[in-house]
């Protein structure tokens, strides 16, 4: 019994220890480093952070380590200086861009025009060569010359509206040339640049450098003291420490941002938002062009049938979509272009009536029959399996049986794409979640072209409606006006087609902890899930 | 002895290769398009260039022996490639994220193998007692319990108690520590960082007490278990008839004889705690290899897959090696 007292006398002792260390711990760290720390739970791993490659998540990371030339917000139709003061269009095919004389990279090195143009080509090049990244954007590019120290022009081989492309989220980053001595490299397609770039490097302008990168888990970006804009910005709290943490459960979200270790998170469910609200956290609301497009497999039987896709698309219960799989936070779509953006149109959309889906099916002389269609969804995407699960009871009620396939999105992607070399494989509907380049129409509109083999996943091809698009991006540098009437008569087209609509556009949410300010302009509407932390205050 | 390394080491390497293939084969015929994800989703005119120049990249439009091949060949000669979806080295990439895992399992081991004997010998000196009762139901329970809720419910236990058991080190000290081996506790206690370490250690205790809890109650079973019929065995009887103390029966004679197959059970527990390790981290916001694996699945990342399991599956062969070999040193009857 001796023994059995000691073990219960050890055992004690550790949890003491234990314990003893917990409390101590917690002691020291509110008397630890005094910084401002802010912590935002972004939701994907990161993949990739080349400012000339990248296309995807990295944009998290890179919206605050670089600038473009210019910021372009469609919501407000307003450009707002970064790089550049300010543009003239010379003429049709020449345009020159004033940039900022005080201006530094993260190495202390300073702006110049040849940063601008090493950036951009190295952009365009890597595109022409290997089709990587977002460089298809600087195609109407034919040269970048140096007016003086200051003043860049851009020459191009056809008009286009360079003010806009310049400001694009993608792909029209500045930053420094001497990242090829830094990596050794020969010339600016050479691949060391980007192995360089990617170990975790930072040559860009902006407000914060990268100082730890784990794409997987955590990337901690550490404020810029030299960064042009503090003094304009006038934020004294803003973030010594941005720590972007990767956090893909929306749970261990919310036990984060209660418990602290999280200040900022984007993927919250949707059904807690309230309850958070009302303990006193703050409610941020987006609003984006972050789109979820409906697409319909037109090369498989049933819905190569025009009359049984708008069967489909009367049967979608729209007035209840918002509210139920989004609960609340978004806007209802119409067409293909988003709410706010150029090239919208309101009212093409289709309306919930179950009476004509049925005389539609007439039509497509499948009244009656057994009918199994199949639909596929991203995992995860909590409103996308509500909107499935909506659709198939309705779908029901019309005799129509729909299977639901949830997959993770590099599947998803495999099996929309599918539709141009296997229809049968490829299944009945899909979604297809999209949001902007640059501010262009064109941008949404490309996913119907015959040519957009990995992303038009209706697999539908029309002659007529690939002309009017390239007539009306051909246009959008000389006659923007008549560029977004041909877009709107494309869009008629894609409507009366039936194969692609907008289910909805996503209202960002994001909530905050009470001592975090999160000023309007952090956010770009081109770009949902990027924050501009030079605009975040710490209290 | 020699004999046996060399058996081991063949054993073990031909465990990895044949374990290489598969993983391949595997990732090969799962649906995902690890070209198109080294194209980095491409847009625009190019886009399908983009994925054929990737694949040509990859070497995936070579015939699938050819692959399997130079996958095979280069990592023998220690080229492991980039992770096609993190566009880093996966040495890099695997070191890193191996280093934390290695760092948690060990504090699970440091304190589920001696809380697992010291539980396994209180139960078995009071086998029928009501706490053995109370006992035996609380292991059952920890070793069935949902892993990922055990975690969330630990998290929410140390924000209660005002700590912050989420991340692997609080950001603020994360610019201040240097790296010197990349083990956050090693390196705070070499510079002599107390502040840090303990801060590390808060942090490390949650996820590493939800991994610990398995092989912790599954050790204090067998210990409890093998001692109660080590208690019966005539050594035992004869050693409490010439009045031999109790403490010296326990420590000289039974746990002596329980020692080995501990060493083997928590042993072959250890390899099972990286699948653990996979919920834990994701749970408590860490990096580490479970982590990375399941990021690279989501992504047809095969290099980063084959990278992990093979690391994993290296440290199954060195694990159970050691295990051999310390059974060994503890029971000369053990032949291997």
């Amino acid at each position: 019994m001796r023994f059995g007292r000691r073990l219960l006398i050890v055992t004690g002792l550790v949890v003491f220890l234990v314990v003893s260390i917990s409390v101590f711990s917690s002691l020291t760290y509110f008397i630890g480093p005094q910084i401002r720390v802010v912590v935002y739970a972004y939701r994907d791993a990161i993949t990739g952070i080349d400012p000339s490659v990248e296309f995807d998540t990295g944009l998290v990371v890179l919206g605050s380590v670089y600038e473009p030339l210019f910021y372009y917000n469609p919501l407000t139709n307003q450009f707002t200086p970064a790089l550049a003061v300010s543009w003239t269009k010379i003429n049709e095919t020449f345009w020159v861009f004033k940039l900022r004389d005080d201006v530094v990279f993260h190495d202390g090195t300073p702006l110049t025009v040849e940063a601008v143009r090493f950036s951009i080509l190295r952009t365009k090049v890597i595109y022409d060569e290997t089709g990587l990244g977002s460089g298809y954007i600087w195609s109407s590019v034919e040269d970048i010359v140096a007016i003086n120290k200051t003043a860049v022009g851009f020459k191009l081989k056809y008009p286009a509206p360079i003010d806009l492309i310049a400001s694009s989220s993608y792909g029209a980053y500045i930053y420094s040339p001497r990242v090829l001595e830094y990596s050794g490299a020969k010339d600016l397609t050479d691949k060391s640049i980007r192995s360089w770039f990617e170990s975790g490097r930072s040559l860009g302008s902006g407000p914060y450098y990268i100082e730890y990168y784990n794409p997987v888990s955590e990337i901690r970006l550490r404020k810029f003291e030299k960064w042009w804009g503090w003094a304009k910005v006038g934020n004294l709290r803003a973030p010594d420490l941005v720590v972007i943490r990767i956090v893909g459960d929306p749970v261990t979200q919310v036990v984060g941002l209660r418990g602290g270790s999280i200040h900022i998170a984007m993927a919250i469910p949707k059904a807690e938002i309230r309850s958070l609200v009302s303990e006193g956290f703050k409610l941020i609301r987006q609003y984006t062009y972050y789109s979820y497009i409906l697409m319909f497999n037109t090369r498989r039987w049933p819905t190569s049938a025009t009359e049984f896709r708008l069967a489909i698309l009367h049967s979608i219960p729209w007035d209840e979509l918002i509210d139920r799989a989004l609960y609340g936070y978004g806007i209802s779509g119409s067409g293909i272009i988003p709410y706010r953006y150029p090239g919208y149109i309101d009212g093409l959309r289709f309306k919930y009536d179950l009476d004509l889906a049925r005389e539609y099916l007439r039509k497509a002389g499948l009244e009656g029959r057994e009918v199994e269609i199949e639909i596929v969804i991203t995992t995860g995407y909590e409103e996308e399996e509500i909107f499935a699960m909506l659709l198939k009871s309705e779908l029901l009620k019309l005799g129509i049986k729909l299977t639901i396939r949830s997959y993770p999105w590099e599947v998803v992607k495999e099996y929309g794409a599918a539709v141009w070399r296997n229809p049968e494989e490829a299944p009945h509907l899909i979604i297809n979640d999209w949001w902007p380049t640059y501010s262009t129409p064109y941008d949404y509109l490309y996913l119907v072209r015959c040519d957009s083999v990995e992303w038009n996943w209706s697999g539908y091809c029309s002659e007529e409606l690939d002309t009017l698009l390239d007539t009306a991006y051909e246009l959008e540098g000389v006659d923007y006006e008549e560029a977004l009437r041909l877009y709107e008569k494309a869009q008629y087209m894609i409507f009366q087609e039936a194969f692609a609509i907008s289910l909805w556009t996503v209202i960002q949410t994001y909530v905050t902890r009470p001592n975090i300010i999160v000023r309007d302009e952090a956010f770009n509407p081109l770009y949902m899930y990027a924050i501009l932390f030079q605009y975040v205050e710490v209290l | 002895m020699t004999k046996y390394y060399i058996k081991r080491t063949l054993f073990g390497a031909s465990l990895i290769l044949g374990l290489l293939v598969i993983i391949y084969l595997l990732v090969y015929i799962a649906p995902g398009n690890p070209a198109y994800v080294w194209a980095g989703r491409p847009r625009g005119p190019k886009a399908v260039e983009a994925i054929k120049q990737a694949e040509k990249e990859l070497g995936l439009d070579q015939p699938l022996y050819v692959q399997i091949a130079l996958l095979t060949a280069r990592f023998l000669t220690g080229d492991w490639g980039v992770s096609i979806a993190f566009k880093q080295p996966v040495l890099a990439v695997v070191a890193r994220s191996f280093k934390a895992t290695i760092e948690l399992l060990t504090l699970s081991y440091i304190l589920a193998i001696p809380l697992g004997l010291m539980l396994g010998i209180f139960t078995a000196l009071r086998r029928g007692s009501s706490i053995d009762m109370v006992l035996k139901i609380t292991s059952s329970i920890f070793i069935s319990i949902p892993r990922f809720w055990f975690a969330l419910i630990l998290v929410l236990v140390f924000y209660l108690a005002g700590l912050q058991p989420l991340g692997r080190i609080d950001p603020r000290f994360s610019i201040e520590i240097k790296e010197v081996t990349g083990f956050y506790t090693v390196d705070s206690a070499l510079t002599f960082r107390l502040d840090i370490l303990l801060d590390v250690l808060v942090r490390l205790t949650p996820p590493a007490l939800v991994i610990a809890v398995y092989p912790l109650f599954s050790i204090a079973r067998y210990v409890r278990y093998s001692l109660s019929e080590r208690f019966y065995e005539d050594y035992v009887m004869e050693a409490i008839s010439l009045g031999i103390s109790r403490q010296a029966i326990l420590a000289r004679y039974a746990l002596r004889g329980t020692i080995p197959a501990v060493v083997q059970l928590a042993g072959m527990n250890f390899v099972y705690s990286f699948v653990e390790a996979a919920v834990v981290e994701i749970i408590f916001m860490r990096e580490g290899v479970g982590r990375i694996l399941l990021e690279g699945l989501l992504r047809s990342d095969y290099p980063l897959i084959v990278a992990v399991f093979f690391v994993v599956s290296l440290t199954l062969v060195i694990v159970n090696t050691a295990t051999d070999v310390i059974q060994k040193k503890l029971d000369p009857r053990v032949k291997i």
